[in-house]
C-alpha cells in the first residue's frame, strides 16, 4: 500500500528513468542515501545502473555526479507533468477525459432509473409519487436509500401489497412486489386499475376492504340466455336449467331462509351469493369485406434523434407539429454503461412518416380467405375465454361490392355478475 | 544474524524468490546482478542471488528484489571500520 502511494506521488510529480555509468557507482548510490535522495527499481544494465527518480530529486543529483565522476542519461520521462506536456495541444481532450471520469464517478453514486415490476393495481405513477414523498426519486444518492426500511414502509402504507423487494443494481433501483388482490366472481377485478390521485387511492382502499369483507349481494344476469348449468355455493338459486333469463334477472339470491327445528322459516339472512352459472346464448357475428379498399402508402420518411435529460428535451420534437396524414414512431432507450450503470439520459429515436391512401382491388378468393381467417380467430379467442361453442351458422356470402360473413354462433358461456346491496 | 555460540557470521540459505527489506543500512559497498554488499552499523551484509535489483532505495531503508539465494552477515571485529 505504501509502495502504491509512493508510485502515485511519483506519477503526480513526474519522474524519469535514468542510466548512470562511471567508476564510482556504488559511491553514487551511497551518496544518494546520505542526501536522502530516493531511487526506485535500481537494476544493473550495460555496466551501469538504471533507476527511476522523481523530477524534484533529479536536479539534486548534479553535485553527486560530479563528485563520483559518473555520467547520467535520461532514458524515459513519465508522470502527469510529462503527460500534460505531451498533450499540451490537446487540452480540450485532456480536460474532457478528466471531466468524463469525474462525471461517471459522481453519476454512479446516484439512482438514475426506478423499475417497478409485479404491480397491477398500484400504478407506476402512484408508487413513484409515494417514493418521492419518501425522498426517493431519480437523481437521489444511493446511500440515502434504506431498502429494508422502505420495504417495511411500503407494506404498511399499502396493505394490499403482500410482498416487496427493493434492490439496487448499479444505478438502477428495482422494486418487485406482489399484490394480494382477489378477482370477483363476476369475472371483474374487485378494484379499479387506474388510480392516479390520493383520493382515488383512498377510494380504492375502502373498496378493497368492502369487497373483501363479503358485502351481501345477488348474482344477476348480465346478458340474455338459456340456463344450461348452475352450481350454487352461497345463496338461493332463483333459476334452474332450461330457464330463459334476461339481463338483470336475479340468478342466485343472497337471501337465505334460516329454518327452526320444526322446519319453519325463522329469519331471513342476507349474504353474498356465490356460484357458477352457465347459459346458452346466441351471438350474432357480422363482418363486411369489400373488393375495393384503401391501403396506406408511405411517401416519405425522416429519422431524427433527440436526448431527454431529466425532464428536459434536447433536440427537435418531431411529434410536436404533426401535419395531416403523418405518423411518428418514437423509441426511447435509456443510456447504460456496461449494461449496469444507468445514466440520466434517454436517447429518443423518432421516425416521422408521411402517408397517403391508395385504392386497391381484392379478388374474390382473397377476401373469402380473409373472412374465414377472421372468423377462425374470433372463435379461437372465444374458446380461450372458456366459452363452449355449440353451433356455428356463420356463412360467407359473395356480393357485388364484396363479401359478408354473417350468422349466429350458439355458445355456452359463464353468465352473471355480483350486485352488492351497497 | 548473530550466532549465539560462535558470535560470528551467520549464513542463511534461501530457496524461494522473495524480496528483502533492510533498515538502517549505512551505504552500498557493491552492487551487481548477483551480489549486493551493504554496510551496516554492526557489520557487513552480503546478499547473493540472481537478477538482484533494488526496488526501493533511500530514506534509511532498502528493498532488495530478485532470486535471493544466500544472505551472509559478518560482524566487525574490534577496531574494524
Amino acid at each position: 500500500m505504501r509502495t502504491l502511494f509512493l508510485w502515485l506521488c511519483l506519477w503526480y510529480q513526474g519522474y524519469v528513468k535514468c542510466q548512470i555509468r562511471g567508476q564510482q557507482l556504488e559511491r553514487f548510490l551511497s551518496m544518494c542515501h546520505y542526501h536522502h535522495i530516493t531511487c526506485f527499481e535500481v537494476t544493473c544494465q550495460n555496466q551501469g545502473y538504471c533507476f527511476f527518480i522523481a523530477m524534484a530529486d533529479l536536479y539534486a543529483l548534479k553535485p553527486l555526479l560530479k563528485k563520483t565522476h559518473t555520467r547520467l542519461w535520461i532514458i524515459e520521462k513519465r508522470g502527469l507533468p510529462w503527460f500534460l506536456k505531451t498533450h499540451r495541444y490537446r487540452r480540450a481532450f485532456v480536460v474532457g477525459m478528466i471531466l468524463c471520469i469525474v462525471l461517471v464517478c459522481s453519476f454512479t453514486q446516484r439512482i438514475w432509473a426506478i423499475d417497478i415490476t409485479g404491480n397491477r393495481y398500484h400504478t407506476d405513477e402512484m408508487l413513484l409519487k409515494y417514493l418521492k414523498k419518501q425522498q426517493i426519486q431519480i437523481g437521489e444518492k444511493k446511500t440515502r436509500v434504506d431498502a429494508p426500511k422502505l420495504e417495511e414502509q411500503l407494506r404498511i402504507d399499502y396493505p394490499t401489497i403482500s410482498w416487496v423487494s427493493i434492490r439496487l443494481n448499479g444505478t438502477h433501483m428495482e422494486i418487485n412486489l406482489a399484490e394480494m388482490i382477489k378477482h370477483g366472481s363476476d369475472g371483474e377485478d374487485t378494484v379499479k386499475t387506474l388510480m392516479q390521485t390520493e383520493e382515488q387511492t383512498q377510494e380504492y382502499k375502502e373498496e378493497t376492504i368492502r369487497k373483501e369483507t363479503d358485502v351481501p349481494g345477488d348474482i344477476v344476469a348480465d346478458a340474455d340466455g338459456k340456463i344450461s348449468g348452475i352450481i350454487t355455493r352461497h345463496g338461493t338459486p332463483m333459476v334452474s336449467v332450461g330457464d330463459t333469463v334476461k339481463a338483470g334477472d336475479i340468478l342466485i339470491s343472497g337471501t337465505v331462509s334460516v329454518l327452526d327445528d320444526n322446519g319453519e322459516e325463522k329469519i331471513l339472512q342476507r349474504l353474498r351469493a356465490d356460484g357458477d352459472i352457465y347459459a346458452q346464448e346466441v351471438m350474432t357475428y357480422e363482418r363486411d369485406y369489400y373488393f375495393e379498399n384503401d391501403r396506406k402508402i408511405y411517401i416519405s420518411q425522416k429519422k431524427s434523434i433527440g436526448i431527454l435529460f431529466g425532464g428536459y428535451w434536447i433536440g427537435k420534437k418531431e411529434y410536436a407539429d404533426l401535419g395531416k396524414n403523418t405518423e411518428v414512431v418514437v423509441v426511447c432507450k435509456k443510456i447504460k454503461v456496461l449494461d449496469q450503470i444507468m445514466l440520466p439520459w434517454t436517447m429518443v429515436y423518432s421516425t416521422k412518416r408521411k402517408y397517403a391512401y391508395e385504392q386497391f382491388e381484392n379478388d374474390e378468393n382473397k377476401i373469402r380467405e380473409s373472412a374465414a381467417k377472421d372468423l377462425d380467430s374470433f372463435l379461437t379467442d372465444l374458446e380461450e375465454l372458456g366459452v363452449q361453442i355449440i353451433e356455428n351458422s356463420v356463412k360467407i356470402l359473395i356480393g357485388q361490392n364484396g363479401c359478408r360473413a354473417s350468422g349466429d354462433i350458439t355458445v355456452i358461456a359463464p353468465i352473471g355478475k355480483v350486485l352488492t346491496d351497497y | 544474524m548473530k550466532n549465539p555460540v560462535t558470535d560470528e557470521a551467520v549464513f542463511l540459505y534461501m530457496t524461494v524468490p522473495m524480496s528483502l527489506t533492510v533498515l538502517n543500512y549505512l551505504s552500498v559497498q557493491n552492487f551487481c546482478e548477483d551480489t549486493l554488499v551493504l554496510m551496516l552499523e554492526q557489520g557487513q551484509m552480503l546478499i547473493c542471488g540472481e537478477h538482484l535489483e533494488l526496488g526501493y532505495f533511500g530514506d534509511g531503508e532498502i528493498r532488495i528484489r530478485g532470486e535471493i539465494r544466500q544472505i551472509q552477515f559478518k560482524k566487525f571485529s574490534h577496531g574494524e571500520v
